[in-house]
């Protein structure tokens, strides 16, 4: 054809589908489509029972922290006794837990700290313990 | 009900230092920073920087 060569035409994926697809009876692009479309719905489930499986594990995450910050802010309650009770558990502590620290005694027996200090202080000058400086 | 001075609590002015060999620290808030930060110039360390609490210098106790 007039001397020149004809250019081969270089399909697209896209072009060659739609090629493929003319070729094809109207019943079959019907089923092919249909079966894109179950294909499609298939993907989306399973991404919808993924983020839905994150969501519950965020949901547990968050509330277990919720768990925890309640447990923080509202289980520790001073315990309320009188101060003889108050001094045996101080004394019975430090008589099982030699060389424990006031810091310790303090976060243990959850009485409030002013009155264990001042147990403390008793306990010491009645002579009924004994106290040593934390040195190097 | 305003509390009698006592020896063994005090509210230090604001710009005290308190040097300590052991020591706990009972706050509100404590936020830990593992930065290393001078303490003396030869002496390195941690800072924690704490928001309404108190201090207390800690002692081993012994049964006697």
């Amino acid at each position: 054809m007039n001397g020149t060569t004809r250019r081969k035409k270089v399909y697209s994926e896209k072009e060659l589908e739609k090629v493929l697809n003319s070729k094809m009876t109207p019943d079959e692009q019907r089923e092919v489509r249909l079966e894109k479309a179950e294909n499609s719905i298939e993907v989306a489930f399973s991404a919808i029972t993924e983020l839905k499986a994150e969501l519950n594990r965020l949901y547990s995450m968050v509330s277990e922290m919720q768990g925890l910050e309640e447990e923080s802010t509202f289980s520790i309650k001073p315990k309320k006794v009188s101060r003889k009770k108050a001094t045996e558990i101080i004394f019975d502590y430090i008589s099982r837990n030699p060389g424990c620290r006031t810091s310790e005694i303090l976060s243990d027996v959850q009485i409030d700290p002013e009155v264990v200090l001042d147990i403390l202080r008793g306990l010491s000058t009645k002579g009924k313990i004994r106290n040593e400086k934390i040195a190097k | 009900m305003r509390k009698l001075p006592n020896r063994y609590e005090i509210t230090p002015d604001a710009g005290t230092k308190v040097n300590f060999e052991s020591a706990a620290v009972f706050a509100r808030k404590i936020v830990i920073s593992k930065k290393p930060v001078m303490l003396t110039g030869s002496h390195r360390g941690m800072k924690a920087e704490v928001e309404i609490g108190w201090l207390i210098v800690d002692q081993k106790w012994y049964p006697a």
